[in-house]
């Protein structure tokens, strides 16, 4: 809430910008789906073609005309690629389960071409995440790990519309780049975590994000 | 009885402040009284009444043929009702109206389907449409002769309805156009000609029919051949009368003849008999059929004024031929303003309107020569027949320095008239100012007496005892002639330099000019400027502008949706459904903005007054006019100034806007190479997408005025390359009046 708060303040402190009818403030949840491009799902190992969803709750504050800046949570359930270590210890394929909650920062450049403005119309989005999550093993569900040091970098283009001057409806396309992590690790540990990252990367890398929002009646 | 005797006394009042005009102080006629209902009916609601008149009995084109015109003209008339050139209860449609009483006093049913209005137009002509309103043209009625020319007028229009000539027109136009019945395997030219002949055919039968109905009323047979002339003669003014130059002139200024013509071309008074081409018969024709038609018809008892008398019909003329020189300066046509007003000067000398108007024509016709686009105000043409070629040569050959000097001359004579017209000074310092920019930066270009005087000064006293009185008068004169011929324009302001405010107001604006000029900037200075300049045009691109107004007037907003791809563009229903929403929108996004808003729109139409109808008319017009001398880059101040302060005053703002919003769905161009690449199995999804997806453009407009100043402040065209949506438009209308809410910093 501080954030969100910073946020809200920042917006009105440097410019007071019109918003859509005087509303800059907006809230939302979106779905974004993924192709899985891991051999395994969070419940399902082998799972052939599936796909994957990601749930983002989002607050977001019109800065200028054309600019917005949001802050949003996401969750998603992941599997990893099997890890060869973890075979050897149950003699049989081991994967990894990863529960990842991810907090980003964002901001929304609306095109200034078509009469666009924040926050209704065509836009281009520039994230910073941070990767909160747990990975349990897929045999007994033991934890392998739980960190905060892994970081993302999403690229999105999108577009918003407005529906009875309150609901927003917002579809775009995301492409996140997993920037991995920094921390030190073990021979163990870093196989363990190249299947995390790999798969933290490889499942975000391309998103189609459908969301609707709500404009708040605040001026 | 109540009632009864308060209407006796609204229609005595009317009556005596609509003809009680004070000619010397002419005041515009405007609408009045109750709206008629076709000024307050959506056009939808026309055509809902209207198609109910289409026959099943008649063809399948003949319907749909028919179902498009009610369409077409519900909606073009309706625009047409609000374009502000058409006014209802005013002193020519009561008395055209009366006039209808008479001739169909025993045909009471047929009088009720009939209405008349009036249309601010200069041009000789009047027509009826299909659902029986008649337009008479103010132009019209100022060069009548009598009353019985317009009765018989009125007589052919009432024939064009009854004969339902305006649908059978169009329905036969769509059968040539669509090579339908006989017209099947006809060429362009035979087209042209078919329906140019079909035109002919129902301009005969109105006439005849027209005079059937007017020998049925009590009108005088003997004036018909006169409403032949006024049709003949319509293209000149109401009377030809000589221009004398000396009415610019003063004993001191002379107008030099290279301006004048010497001889001008004399009236044609023969009639055309050459129709092939033309959708009127000859005038030759017409009055020849009439005139078989009259044999043996005798004039017993038939008079020529009856529902009104000949002097009250001569004040309605006089009002039409005061109210056209102001109808000729708001169409941009100075020059015969100046001629209609110097016509009626003659009768009244004293009119400080009539004056206005001439100096109001002079003002405009500088600007545009100053701003080298005097074709757009001045059309001389050596074809040109009477007296009235004289002012139009003058006008057209007079150089832009010398216009100028005219111009200011007469506005500074005037305003010396009329000391308290704040509408003459606005004019006459904004003129002088053009004059010292651009033309004489120094009063000493010009003289401030006469060289003869000058000599009589020195050797007064030798003269007074060598010479009479009379011939140094005379020779005076003389000296005064020859000077002028050849100085040019030096001796123009002779009287107005003993004027202390027009030498110290030249003096001022040569100072300013020169202060401009001399203004030494350093490069960094200079730097400075362009670099502030840079930054506020950066500002207004990332945070829009700032106006800090309270409230706005909104006149005449549109919502138009066009599809090219269709014979009918306009899509007449869905525009007024969209326009109706838009005006919601307008009203809900200002409220938002916290900014207090006024819309002027025909759909609002229900709950107006007369008042608020003329508001609506006169600044459409004025907008318009403004519109139209910004697209010519002239910068005219306002030229109805006391209207529109007074209209300030009223709304209780300066700020007056035009928004709107265009729609265009346009037509696809499919190329033989897509044809090609649509059966690619990699590039077909494409193609597809490209044949199959609606393309669309949508334009955003406003225009936003300082009535005061009569310029506008800003003005925005947004194009977008999408189809209109209502979160959009609700968006950049919040904006927009966001933007012109915000206090400037």
């Amino acid at each position: 809430m501080r954030i969100v708060a910073i946020i809200i303040f920042f917006g009105s402190y440097v410019v007071a910008q019109p918003g859509y009818q005087g509303k800059k403030l907006a809230v939302g949840y979106s779905s974004a789906v993924g192709i899985n491009f891991t051999t395994n799902t969070y419940q399902n190992e082998n799972s052939g073609f599936s796909l994957m969803v990601k749930h983002v709750g989002s607050v977001e504050y019109t800065v200028t005309r054309h600019t917005s800046l949001g802050f949003s949570v996401g969750y998603q359930r992941l599997g990893s690629e099997n890890i060869s270590i973890l075979e050897n210890i149950y003699s049989k394929p081991v994967y990894a389960k990863i529960r990842n909650i991810q907090p980003s920062l964002y901001v929304k450049f609306f095109s200034k071409k078509n009469g666009n403005l924040s926050p209704f119309g065509l836009y281009y989005k520039l994230m910073v995440s941070q990767n909160y999550y747990k990975a349990l093993d897929s045999v007994n569900d033991k934890v392998l790990a739980q960190l905060n040091d892994n970081y993302g970098l999403t690229f999105g283009i999108g577009k918003t519309r407005i529906i009875k001057n309150a609901i927003i409806v917002d579809y775009s396309l995301d492409f996140a780049v997993n920037l991995g992590t920094d921390s030190e690790l073990s021979e163990e540990g870093s196989e363990i975590m190249s299947a995390i990252n790999y798969s933290l990367g490889v499942n975000n890398i391309i998103l189609f994000k459908v969301g609707l929002g709500w404009l708040p009646p605040i001026r | 009885m109540p009632s009864l005797k308060f209407t006796i006394i609204f229609f005595v009042f009317l009556k005596f402040v609509v003809l009680g005009q004070d000619f010397n102080d002419y005041k515009i006629i405007e609408s009045s009284g109750e709206i008629p209902k076709d000024f307050t009916m959506f056009s939808s609601e026309t055509f809902d009444l209207e198609k109910s008149n289409i026959s099943k009995e008649d063809a399948r084109f003949e319907r749909k043929s028919k179902k498009k015109f009610y369409l077409t003209t519900s909606f073009e008339i309706h625009d047409w009702l609000y374009s502000g050139k058409i006014i209802f209860n005013d002193p020519f449609s009561s008395y055209a109206s009366k006039i209808l009483d008479v001739i169909l006093q025993n045909n009471k049913e047929l009088r009720s389907k009939l209405r008349v209005y009036t249309i601010k137009d200069p041009n000789v002509n009047a027509f009826a449409t299909n659902n029986g309103i008649i337009l008479v043209n103010e132009g019209m009625i100022s060069q009548l002769e009598n009353e019985a020319q317009l009765a018989f007028i009125l007589c052919h229009e009432i024939a064009h309805f009854v004969k339902k000539h305006v649908i059978n027109e169009y329905v036969e136009q769509q059968k040539i156009i669509k090579n339908k019945s006989i017209y099947k395997y006809k060429g362009n030219i035979e087209k042209r000609f078919a329906i140019n002949r079909y035109s002919k055919e129902t301009e005969t039968e109105a006439d005849l029919e027209g005079l059937e109905l007017y020998l049925k009323s009590p009108y005088s047979i003997e004036e018909l051949d006169g409403a032949f002339d006024l049709m003949k003669y319509a293209y000149l003014p109401f009377d030809d009368i000589p221009f004398e130059k000396s009415f610019f002139e003063t004993s001191t200024f002379k107008l030099p003849q290279r301006l004048f013509l010497d001889t001008l071309n004399e009236i044609s008074h023969e009639d055309e008999e050459d129709d092939v081409k033309s959708t009127h018969p000859s005038t030759k024709t017409r009055r020849d059929k009439i005139a078989f038609q009259l044999k043996g018809k005798s004039n017993n008892s038939k008079k020529v004024f009856i529902a009104t008398t000949k002097e009250e019909f001569n004040k309605i003329r006089k009002m039409s031929r005061y109210e056209v020189v102001n109808l000729y300066l708001d169409n941009n046509q100075p020059v015969e303003a100046i001629y209609n007003a110097y016509m009626l000067l003659k009768d009244n000398p004293k009119s400080k309107y009539l004056k206005k108007q001439i100096v109001k024509s002079l003002y405009l016709i500088s600007k545009y020569k100053n701003a080298n686009n005097e074709n757009q105000v001045v059309n001389y043409e050596s074809t040109m027949e009477g007296n009235q070629q004289q002012i139009h040569y003058f006008l057209e050959k007079i150089a832009s320095n010398e216009m100028n000097a005219l111009a200011v001359k007469q506005l500074w004579r005037l305003s010396k008239e009329y000391p308290n017209d704040k509408e003459l000074d606005s004019l006459k310092f904004d003129l002088l100012k053009n004059l010292v920019e651009q033309h004489y930066s120094s009063i000493t270009a010009f003289k401030s007496k006469l060289e003869d005087e000058n000599v009589k000064e020195s050797t007064e006293d030798e003269d007074n005892k060598r010479e009479g009185k009379y011939k140094k008068l005379k020779e005076k004169k003389q000296k005064v002639e020859e000077q002028t011929e050849t100085a040019n324009f030096e001796y123009v302001f002779v009287d107005e330099m003993q004027n202390p405010d027009f030498v110290n107001a030249y003096n001022q604006f040569t100072k300013d000019k020169f202060t401009k000029e001399n203004v030494q900037l350093t490069e960094r200075e200079k730097m400075k400027i362009v670099k502030k300049e840079i930054r506020q045009r950066k500002r207004i691109n990332r945070k829009g502008h700032s106006f800090g107004i309270d409230k706005l007037v909104v006149s005449n907003p549109l919502y138009i949706k066009l599809d090219e791809r269709r014979e009918q563009k306009r899509k007449y229903l869905a525009s007024e459904e969209a326009e109706l929403k838009f005006i919601d929108n307008l009203k809900l996004n200002a409220n938002l903005a916290k900014i207090d808003i006024e819309v002027l729109d025909d759909l609002d139409s229900k709950s107006y007054t007369s008042e608020k109808f003329n508001d609506y008319c006169y600044l459409n017009n004025w907008l318009d006019q403004s519109v139209g001398h910004i697209d010519q880059d002239v910068n005219v101040v306002n030229l109805n100034k006391e209207k529109t302060d007074a209209l300030i005053r009223k709304y209780g703002t300066k700020y007056f806007c035009q928004m709107g919003v265009i729609n265009l769905r346009e037509d696809k161009d499919i190329t033989p190479l897509d044809i090609c690449l649509v059966v690619v199995p990699y590039t077909a999804p494409f193609v597809l997408a490209k044949v199959l997806m609606p393309e669309y453009e949508t334009y955003f407009y406003y225009l936003l005025f300082d009535l005061e100043s009569g310029k506008m402040i800003n003005k925005k065209i947004l194009s977008m390359n999408q189809n209109d949506s209502k979160d959009q438009i609700n968006s950049l209308l919040f904006d927009t009046f966001y933007q012109f809410k915000r206090k400037p910093r």
